[in-house]
């Protein structure tokens, strides 16, 4: 059982952290819409996502300089604010998504509108920020989030054909009825919401909270390897459960409540519940982490000192900072804008950033002054300079994507 | 501080956007810009007490200028970028701390303990001239807050 927490942060990283409100609602409409086809972005995802979380988690356990230290650091103050304020932005917006889907979650379970939910699960995320225990935080929605599990029973039980599953995540094709722009569009979202950039701030920070040292570098890579892979595995069932169920109909999938559909056909009621269960703890769980990153990115470029465990009065800066973001995501979900709507273009602008902290983090990883002995191998190296010149190619084709395919109407 | 004999420190590299942290570990400011001193000027307290043989060094005309402060604060970044920012900066920090010395906050050079990945200083947060602002926030805003632990202002 020790060991299962000890790698509760990774659990809580990926489970409401890949696994968020963008893997439940571009999941689902994917695998409607193009079954298994986009597999591969997903699969892409998690390479990128083992490289750049095991990367910063390795930089921050040995140098304590969690990501956006590094990218003042290394990109100086005027690049580094750009890119403050674009991470914060997209990151922000990612809480008010996260909060509109734990509370959507709610309104599933109890059938009162989500915008009476969205300001109660804003306390309740202020509340845990504020005052519990980093540790209790990630073991609980770790373990809780761990309920989405369901989604791959549904699955078994729904009984695919894994010839044509497999068939189409290995061969991958555009389906003739679909543009290339919006197959790309897709994939791009589909692959945004896998890699956000809040996930590896909320990870390296957290490593820096936890006071990881040089010798829990097997604790860091376990803590990676565990709890993204997870996540790909409920990602992936949420697209094919999703695939059974709605493509051969041709619905189309626009609300959360349909991605709970498919464990309730395959599971009957219990497994609505659970799945509910799931949707609840990994859009919570991701608030916090939003929340938290918001928190982390601008007491890092500032130097302020930052932390969730240390006592409110001696990170006031840093608090501050993110009860004033909760309230303005509330806001921005008050204002009614459609939660779904809302992830989809920010999964998308997620992919887009994704190099701005990534190469600070590439550059460090292999700095002796901050790394030591720990620097990349030589293979991590190949793998993580080939990502590089994906993300770059990603985001430059985002913006032309986005406009080229209409948001993949 | 390391002062051992052949490393060279490149301000920029090593010095400038950099974490301070206090005796304690604590994240304090970053450094946000410098202040060196110009070996020209004679205006130093020394020579205040009347006309007298200067030290020849500072006559020299090669002397270099040295490094005697970090200054942190959302002012000395400003001014990096801009100095009209800079000024509101300034204005904003004087509204709730009327600090006599004019100027970004500063950290004195002396106070320097170490510079590695982050730079040690043996101050502490709690009571650093650098964090006042922080410390005002904390009484003025944090206190009011249910849960803080601060008591407020005025209470014991």
């Amino acid at each position: 059982v020790k060991r299962l927490f000890q790698v509760a942060l990774g659990i809580l990283t990926a489970i409401g952290g890949f696994v968020d409100i963008g893997e439940l609602v571009t999941g689902s409409a994917v695998g409607a819409r193009f079954q298994m086809r986009l597999a591969w972005a997903t699969l892409l995802a998690l390479a990128v996502i083992l490289v750049f979380a095991s990367m910063a988690g390795r930089v921050a356990t040995v140098s304590h300089r969690p990501v956006f230290d590094l990218v003042r650091e290394r990109l100086g103050p005027r690049f580094a604010l750009v890119n403050l304020v674009a991470s914060f932005l997209i990151t922000g917006a990612t809480l008010a998504a996260e909060i509109g889907g734990a509370a959507l979650a709610l309104e599933l379970a109890s059938s009162l509108n989500y915008l009476l939910w969205v300001p109660l699960v804003a306390f309740m995320v202020w509340v845990v920020v504020w005052r519990v225990d980093f540790e209790v935080m990630e073991n609980l929605f770790g373990l809780l989030g761990l309920a989405l599990v369901v989604a791959a029973i549904a699955v078994w039980r729904l009984g695919p054909d894994w010839g044509d599953v497999a068939h189409e995540m290995l061969r991958p094709s555009k389906p003739a009825t679909e543009s290339w722009p919006s197959y790309l569009y897709y994939a791009v979202a589909m692959f945004g919401a896998g890699v956000m950039p809040y996930e590896v701030f909320f990870f390296s920070s957290g490593a820096v909270e936890q006071d990881w040292q040089r010798e829990d570098l097997v604790v860091e890579r376990a803590n990676v390897m565990v709890g993204f892979p997870i996540g790909t595995v409920i990602t992936l069932s949420i697209m094919l459960s999703s695939a059974l169920v709605f493509a051969p109909q041709q619905i189309e999938v626009s609300a959360l409540y349909q991605a709970a559909l498919p464990s309730t056909l395959a599971l009957g009621r219990v497994g609505l519940a659970v799945a509910l269960v799931g949707f609840f703890a990994c859009t919570f769980g991701a608030a916090l982490e939003t929340a938290l990153a918001c928190g982390y990115s601008v007491a890092q470029y500032f130097g302020w000192a930052w932390g969730k465990s240390l006592r409110p009065a001696q990170g006031t800066r840093f608090h501050l900072t993110m009860m004033v973001t909760i309230i303005a995501a509330t806001a921005l979900i008050l204002t009614s804008v459609d939660p779904v709507e809302l992830t989809e273009l920010v999964v998308v602008f997620s992919a887009a950033a994704l190099p701005l902290t990534y190469l600070p983090v590439l550059i460090v990883a292999n700095d002796p002054e901050y790394m030591g002995e720990a620097t990349n191998s030589r293979w991590v190296n190949a793998l993580g300079f080939g990502f590089l010149v994906v993300l770059v190619a990603v985001s430059i084709a985002t913006i032309p994507l986005l406009v080229l395919s209409k948001a993949g109407a | 501080m390391d002062r051992t004999p052949g490393r060279s420190l490149f301000a920029s590299l090593h010095l400038l956007d950099r974490q301070i942290v206090d005796r304690d570990g604590l994240p304090l400011a970053k450094v946000d810009d410098l202040l060196f001193s110009d070996p020209h000027d004679h205006d130093d307290p020394d020579d205040s007490d009347g006309p007298g043989p200067l030290p020849d060094d500072t006559d020299d005309p090669g002397a270099l200028p040295e490094l005697t402060a970090l200054l942190v604060g959302q002012a000395a970044l400003a001014a990096r970028f801009h100095p009209g920012l800079a000024r509101t900066f300034e204005h904003l920090r004087r509204t709730v701390d009327p600090v006599p010395e004019p100027g970004p906050a500063s950290v004195p050079v002396t106070a320097v303990t170490d510079i590695g990945p982050e730079i040690s200083v043996n101050l502490r947060a709690e009571d650093a001239a650098v964090s006042r602002f922080e410390r005002w926030l904390t009484q003025h805003v944090l206190a009011h807050i249910p849960g803080s632990g601060v008591p407020r202002s005025g209470e014991p």
